[in-house]
């Protein structure tokens, strides 16, 4: 195999960029011109950046690949800059054994564009009431637990879900909602959802479950990560639980840095997502947090649905927005572009942090490292529609529209697996 | 990346789907038109040609009677041909599409579309993929604009003007479609406007800070020129949000020793159906204050004069 020569790109090294030549060779990162012949990538104008990694993507199989499929998601995943994705176990069935925690593994396996770390339930089914075999889930790969979608409502199961989980050391993530208070619910509760008749998800019904897990984490002295933070008032809740010594970590979405309930005024519901789009005092919020290197993850909160069912009307169409083809655009133009925050500042909250978070090695551009990065054209413009995402899911609020900053090559384990 | 607001294009299209479709001129003119029609409604032969050859299709995506009988004899007094399509809930249940029923629909040049669907925003997704116009005849908890025109044109009627209206609605705010689209209709004629309603069914956001409200039945009716009863849902007493009919009628029914605190000459509307007994008292809807059956009448020659406006010459 032929070594890869990128030049008169700027390279992300130690946090910096720096203008450098970048070489694969067996796989692997040098910055010195290897022997042999080089096949060469003239990357002007581009930045070489660590592969980014998900830790939240509703995968949709096994079970519902009319949606999302093995083939789609990966193809999704490495034309976003991700090497790396978290799957989700709310699949049907849901991965709550080490069956399908194999199955994930081992069929994810057969595209070699990303790796799948999955996760499996936290109770059986995902139904809050018997635990899964966290124990044997985590033999067979899984990397953490979770009930998302799903929120365990009685406090004594949740209590004893996380002690059976750290018992095998795993990650514990929770989805905060209390659903007797998100109810039917479709989009924010607020002046836009009582000008639109539609049903509200108030910010208390995460707010209160945050403030229940703190509680159970301060008390367990057990570890637990909050996704998808949503409110300003929840992300206030973690931080000062933080300054409490709670070991309590959050991540928050994309899209709740980009949009706002606002944005569901047209009825489009591409805007719809849980937890929902909220007030443009929370998403600035959030952005802010980015400023002041407080928040610990971004994560995708990956959720491809079919045409059919985003065309039901509003309070009927699934919640969910399809976003790896797209995450890190639409990450660069709202906090770059729109607030001006160095890309290097929040790169790694979705590279090296999710990786961190999961005990797992971190992905450097260093001398040596595996070969795990992709080019971003920062300036390039493409146009976000059905061609040109590979996501089954086309249920993006940037459908139509045109986006500033291309991923033109992915890299994993020194393998070119974009372009396909 | 903010969303765009889908009203902007659909005005030049002639779509009727909230009252934020229609300027204060427009609604004028529309309140002008339907006096005329209300006095061809009383002539012996009540017929008139402004339809012919024009096709109104009434899609009724749930079940509706009154509204549904009002648009279709509105119709038909102007001598239009009608297509009608209920969907029954069944095949609602098998998610039939929308898009491909009102598709199908096209192809047969209807002119206007009437239509009512439980969901909020369901006439925006038919007013995408037709050619004629789409008329709102209810959209789940989002907006009635021909209730509300039918209700300005029931007090602008009696009192020549609807700026500095004192007017009183009672009853399930949070809920109502009618409330929605009265509020909007009256804050843009200039109307003064009271809620009065227990807080579990009133918004935990203000729809607008001009709107008072009280939990206070004498204060909300004091000097009002007009109360507006809201039919209360059964389902709201099961769902926990009133304890029950008879501790509702106590602190929120309309009865009749309260109309001394209003206007001498106060107006009792209601959209109907209305439960006697509950949000209203059987003496006051048969009472001289009461119009609930003239809204009726009112609502056939407000339709006419929507249809009018709204179909294309
Ligand atoms: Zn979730």
């Amino acid at each position: 195999m032929n070594n890869v020569e990128i030049k008169n790109a700027k390279v992300l090294i130690g946090g910096k960029f720096e203008k450098t030549a970048v070489y694969i060779s067996d796989g692997r990162i040098t910055f010195s011109k290897p022997k042999g012949k080089s096949d060469i990538i003239d990357a002007t104008g581009a930045l070489v950046l660590p592969s980014l990694f998900d830790i939240h993507t509703h995968l949709r199989c096994p079970g519902q690949e009319y949606k999302e499929d093995l083939d789609s998601v990966t193809k999704a995943a490495v034309h976003g800059g991700y090497t790396d994705i978290s799957s989700m176990p709310n699949t049907s069935p849901p991965a709550d054994n080490e069956a399908l925690i194999n199955y994930i593994k081992l069929e994810g396996a057969v595209f070699k564009r990303c790796r799948i770390h999955p996760f499996g339930t936290l109770t059986l089914g995902s139904k809050g009431e018997r635990l899964s075999r966290m124990g044997l889930m985590k033999k067979a790969g899984a990397v953490g637990v979770t009930d998302d979608g799903k929120c365990i409502s009685n406090g004594t199961i949740m209590m004893r879900a996380m002690e059976y989980a750290d018992t095998h050391g795993l990650f514990i993530m929770d989805h905060a909602e209390d659903h007797d208070i998100s109810a039917n619910g479709v989009l924010n509760e607020g002046v836009v959802s009582e000008k639109l008749g539609l049903p509200g998800i108030p910010e208390i019904a995460e707010t209160i479950v945050i403030k229940r897990d703190i509680e159970i984490s301060r008390y367990l002295n057990i570890p637990m990560h909050i996704t998808h933070v949503s409110t300003k008032r929840g992300a206030e809740l973690i931080l000062a639980a933080k300054k409490d010594g709670i070991k309590i970590t959050f991540d928050v979405t994309p899209h709740h840095l980009a949009f706002t309930d606002e944005d569901c005024l047209s009825f489009d519901t591409n805007f719809k997502v849980n937890p929902p789009l909220r007030l443009d005092s929370d998403r600035t919020f959030l952005i802010d947090l980015i400023k002041k290197e407080l928040i610990d993850a971004i994560g995708t909160d990956h959720a491809p649905h079919a045409d059919f069912e985003k065309e039901y009307p509003f309070d009927r169409a699934p919640f969910g927005i399809s976003s790896l083809d797209t995450a890190f655009c639409l990450l660069y133009a709202t906090l770059t572009v729109e607030n001006k925050i160095p890309l290097e500042k929040w790169i790694g909250l979705i590279s090296s942090a999710p990786r961190k978070l999961l005990g797992l090695r971190p992905s450097e551009l260093e001398e040596g490292q595996r070969a795990n990065f992709f080019i971003f054209h920062p300036k390039n413009e493409w146009k976000v529609d059905r061609k040109t995402i590979y996501s089954k899911g086309k249920n993006t609020p940037l459908q139509g529209k045109k986006i500033k900053g291309e991923v033109l090559y992915t890299f994993n384990n020194g393998k070119m697996v974009y372009p396909f | 990346m903010g969303g765009m607001d889908c009203r902007e294009n659909k005005e030049m299209r002639k779509h009727l789907i909230t009252l934020d479709d229609l300027s204060k001129e427009q609604i004028i003119s529309i309140l002008e038109q339907g006096k005329a029609f209300k006095e061809i409604l009383s002539r012996p032969i009540k017929k008139i040609p402004t339809l012919r050859g024009k096709t109104i299709g009434l899609l009724f995506f749930e079940p509706s009677t009154r509204t549904k009988l009002s648009f279709e004899l509105a119709a038909k007094r102007m001598s239009a041909d009608i297509v009608n399509f209920s969907a029954s809930t069944s095949s609602l249940k098998k998610n039939e599409s929308i898009k491909d029923t009102v598709m199908t629909l096209d192809a047969m040049k209807i002119d206007i579309y009437v239509v009512r669907h439980p969901s909020p925003g369901v006439p925006y997704i038919i007013a995408d993929h037709i050619k004629g116009s789409v008329i709102n005849a209810g959209d789940g908890a989002h907006s009635h604009p021909t209730q509300a025109i039918l209700d300005l044109y029931t007090m602008w009627e009696r009192f020549g003007s609807i700026k500095g209206l004192n007017v009183t609605i009672v009853g399930d705010v949070k809920y109502s479609r009618v409330v929605r689209s009265d509020i909007s209709g009256l804050l843009k004629m200039g109307a003064n406007i009271t809620l009065c309603t227990p807080k579990t069914l009133l918004p935990r956001y203000v729809i607008d800070a001009r709107v008072r409200h009280t939990f206070d039945m004498k204060k909300a009716v004091k000097d009002a020129d007009v109360i507006m009863g809201l039919r209360m849902q059964k389902e709201r007493q099961d769902s926990g949000i009133i304890p029950d009919e008879v501790e509702y009628n106590h602190f929120f029914g309309l009865k009749s020793h309260l109309l001394e605190h209003a206007s001498k000459d106060v107006m009792i509307m209601h959209p109907g159906p209305i439960n006697r007994g509950i949000e209203i008292d059987g003496e006051v809807a048969d009472s001289k204050y009461s119009v609930i059956n003239e809204q009726v009448t009112n609502g056939l020659a407000t339709r006419m004069s929507i249809f009018y406006h709204f179909v294309e010459n």
